[in-house]
């Protein structure tokens, strides 16, 4: 665990104490990044810089705000917390914001989720570069003639973040992610430009395919495009390519959120051990798998996270809840049976 | 992580409204206003002098380059929210940092920090500069201040409102909502704020300082009637003072949000097909936004990626049709008195009594085009680079009357309300989510519409607009941000009714 980022998380929940909270909960990312992209065989962009961020959650008199700031002076960050303080205390006393009960913090996975790649101070600049130049170039090669533009990328990063509770909830993560892909537009009939890519992402380079296999998947995947022509509408059946999994399941997870159900915003408040689906769809929540960009050992709350099959054959067993919406929902009930439902909290990106 | 290049309009709404609404309380902001007003805050707050941006320029330029620039930022923003009846959670935030960038043609390098120090911003610099391979360049002595019009003056700043002027605000919006209807279930309201100033310094020679603020009350409704559940919202706002927030408004916010919610009970979906649409004046501008707008940004035509890259002096449009992005409307939320690169606000007429004349530029694509930047060049925070982006984009008002269109029109459908669009720029095409409308029968406005999509191509809607009203409305709202390559930056929009002859609706029984 970073020091420096647990000594500051230490002070800012001591300041916040003796400003007047009762409890808080704070949280610290920091994140170094590099980006690089190319355009007509020459380098369009680069980027690169180091950045750090700071939360806290305060619960003071029953009350509850979030704060967060990039001006890390101590000076400023003491005035910032003391000011989170006294905005809380204005707010409307809601019984149902306090931390976890700390027992819901117990059962922690001990395993090595395998999302920090050891190699990734070896990717150089030059090493950076490289792997663009040969997506642009993989791409422009297989686009030939029809090529208008193409847009090469490459971006990575190192990230770490610590979250901290009053209540003696500690959780450290560090993290690698690489990102890569190319976009190409393309001349079709007319004034047609039909534009597509792609992009691949993973927590380890050995985890990335081969910069000529991005770029020339992408300029496949835009001269498929050529000569696209609108259909009739009707009803028809349809077949999603699984690439498309975040757009067709983003709305119906929404529907699974604690707070949509208990907002009475959600269609499948009322849905729980029903059939919502087909036989076939089953949906799991897997935060243990290793390598996963999501994958985590405890959620927002600091509660420990557990694989939780959500969907089975089509009937809806779970939903997302958080601490919050656990107990502003139906309370008691919910609470008993949190190891088994929560996974997201409010706001968690 | 950062996306790339995914465009979306982030249409957000939210909620408002009651009784006894409190005047403002507004003690301390008179004093800090006027402090705030004078330049050189930067300098007094932070230690920024003209020497010190001198020798991180001269870093950033230090392996050549045509120009770098500074980009200061201090952000505070604040939103209290209402959910149960209750203002009972708080967020805020501060961004503080400075972005760096260094131009050699269309190459950009960039690098940032949140530290004003020498050090760490000598070392954001050299990250920029190497975008450059050639020999050093020493930027100007002297930093002019640019003298700017100002489309958004405040009484108090928003930072000194105190939290008691607000949560009553919100408390009101919530109590009208429910005094509205009995069939309203849950009422989620909020009011947001920021205060954003910036400081940008070119190697140019000039600096511009800006205090931009924004703000919106809105109220988020669900109704429950016949075991049926039905939701919309409603939100008000811009780069406003505190003292825009009367009554009125908060009255406008929930009753609106309300009457839009109730409605949707009676909604029907419209057969599909090629049929008439009328978009109505106001929010439907956010197609003109997607399907048109993006597609002049100059940064797509420059790549050659946007359909209107070759249509600069040609017809696009019929003679009544004059689309303009500006920056120059009193507290819109697109208007700016500089935009993130130091060129003054203004106001860009793109599409000329039916001819594209202009592209939105930034400094980039001026210096391709060879013309001058029309004041574009704009980005989400100091931790991106200046892109061309709208600001204020709308039709300008036509010869014909609203209710002429409507009565022109045997069979098709009135759209009042859009979210959710897609366009690809490179073909034009679009496809957007209609949550409010009615149908056209026999030239009237018959049963609501809800739940359908309306798909068709931008540079096509621009040839079939057939009729322009005389009754342009702006968007009021204060929480719409416009997304591209991985950046929201907020737009204002408008619209006046038109009438598009031919437009594909995406409903029932195709």
């Amino acid at each position: 665990m970073n020091k420096e980022m647990y000594d500051l998380a230490n002070w800012s929940i001591k300041t916040a104490k003796s400003a007047g909270a009762d409890d808080c909960r704070v949280g610290i990312l920091r994140i170094r990044f590099v980006e690089i992209s190319y355009r007509m065989r020459k380098p369009e962009s680069i980027e690169g810089a180091s950045t750090k961020r700071l939360a806290i959650e305060v619960f003071a008199n029953g009350r509850y705000s979030r704060q967060s700031t990039s001006d890390l002076r101590k000076d400023a960050l003491k005035d910032f917390i003391s000011n989170a303080i006294s905005t809380t205390k204005l707010l409307a006393e809601d019984p149902y914001r306090t931390l976890p009960d700390p027992k819901y913090y117990k059962g922690r996975v001990d395993m090595d989720l395998g999302i920090l790649d050891p190699s990734y101070d070896e990717l150089t600049p030059e090493g950076r570069h490289k792997i663009v130049r040969t997506i642009e170039e993989s791409c422009l090669s297989k686009g030939g003639d029809k090529v208008i533009s193409v847009t090469a990328r490459q971006y990575d990063d190192r990230r770490e973040s610590i979250v901290m509770t009053s209540n003696a909830f500690e959780g450290y993560r560090e993290s690698t992610i690489y990102s890569a892909g190319a976009q190409m537009t393309v001349q079709d009939e007319g004034d047609r430009r039909p534009m597509a890519g792609n992009f691949v992402v993973s927590v380890a380079r050995k985890g990335m395919p081969s910069p000529e296999k991005i770029g020339a998947e992408a300029a496949e995947r835009t001269l498929a495009l050529l000569g696209a022509k609108k259909i009739k509408t009707e009803t028809l059946p349809i077949i999603i390519e699984n690439r498309n999994v975040d757009g067709v399941l983003g709305g119906f997870l929404a529907a699974m959120y604690g707070r949509n159900i208990q907002q009475k915003q959600s269609f499948l408040a009322d849905k729980k051990g029903q059939r919502v689906g087909s036989k076939h769809f089953t949906l799991i929540n897997d935060p243990f798998i290793r390598g996963g960009v999501g994958s985590r050992l405890f959620d927002g709350d600091g509660i420990a996270a557990k694989k939780r099959t959500m969907i089975e054959a089509g009937l809806l067993k779970e939903f997302y809840i958080d601490w919050y919406y656990s107990r502003s929902w139906d309370g008691n009930q919910l609470r008993e049976n949190l190891q088994t439902w929560s996974f997201l909290r409010e706001n968690d990106p | 992580m950062k996306t790339i290049t995914r465009r979306s309009f982030l249409k957000t709404t939210g909620t408002a409204a009651v009784a006894a609404v409190a005047v403002p309380v507004l003690p301390r902001g008179w004093f800090e206003l006027a402090r705030a007003d004078k330049p050189g805050y930067f300098e007094s707050e932070f230690g920024i002098t003209d020497s010190l941006c001198q020798k991180v320029l001269s870093e950033a330029l230090s392996k050549g380059g045509d120009f770098a620039d500074l980009y200061f930022e201090h952000t505070i923003s604040n939103w209290v929210i209402l959910e149960d009846g209750k203002v009972n959670r708080a967020y805020s935030d501060v961004a503080l940092g400075v972005g760096i960038r260094t131009v050699k043609g269309e190459q950009v390098g960039y690098g940032y920090t949140q530290e004003f120090t020498e050090q760490s911003m000598l070392a954001a610099a050299s990250t920029a500069a190497t975008i450059a391979d050639s020999t050093s360049k020493k930027p100007a002595d002297q930093f002019a201040q640019l003298k700017l019009k100002n489309y958004y003056p405040l009484t108090t700043l928003l930072t000194s409102v105190p939290l008691e002027s607000k949560l009553p605000l919100v408390q009101s919006a919530n109590d009208k909502c429910f005094s509205l209807s009995s069939l309203i279930i849950k009422v989620n309201a909020g009011f947001y704020d920021d205060q954003k100033r910036i400081l940008v310094v070119t190697s140019e020679g000039t600096k511009a300082e800006d205090l931009l603020p924004r703000n919106y009350l809105y109220a988020s409704v669900v109704a429950e009637k016949n075991g049926k559940r039905e939701r919309a919202a409603w939100q008000i706002g811009g780069r406003r003072d505190f003292s825009f927030y009367t009554k009125a408004v908060v009255d406008e916010v929930a009753k609106t949000a309300v009457d839009q919610t109730i409605i949707l009970f009676d909604a029907v979906q419209p057969p599909a097909g090629e049929m008439p649409v009328v978009l109505g004046p106001g929010v439907p501008g956010v197609l003109l936004h997607e399907a048109i707008g993006h597609g002049m940004e100059a940064d797509f035509n420059r790549k050659k990626i946007s359909t209107y890259c070759t249509m600069i002096g040609k017809k696009v449009a019929e003679p009544f049709v004059t689309i303009v992005d500006d920056g120059t409307n009193p507290n819109m939320l697109g208007s700016i008195n500089v935009d993130d690169e130091g060129t003054p606000g203004q106001r860009t007429v793109l599409v000329d009594n039916g001819i594209l004349s202009s592209y939105m530029h930034d400094k980039i694509s001026a210096g391709y085009y060879k013309v001058k930047p029309t004041g574009n060049g704009r980005r989400q925070s100091y931790e991106h680079y200046v892109q061309p982006r709208m600001r204020n984009t709308y039709m300008l008002a036509g010869p014909a009357t609203p209710e002429d269109v409507i009565k022109s029109v045997e069979r098709g459908i009135y759209v009042q309300d859009v979210s959710n669009g897609q366009v690809r720029i490179g073909e034009g095409d679009f496809a957007f989510y209609v949550s409010q409308g009615r149908m056209i029968e026999n030239g009237n406005l018959t049963a609501p519409i809800k739940d359908i999509n309306i798909m068709g191509n931008g540079p096509k809607m621009l040839r079939n607009i057939t009729m322009v009203a005389n009754d342009l409305e702006m968007f009021k709202g204060g929480s719409g941000s416009c997304g591209k390559g991985g950046q929201a930056v907020p737009c204002g929009m408008g619209m006046p009714t038109v009438l598009v002859k031919s437009m594909t609706v995406g409903g029932v029984k195709a």
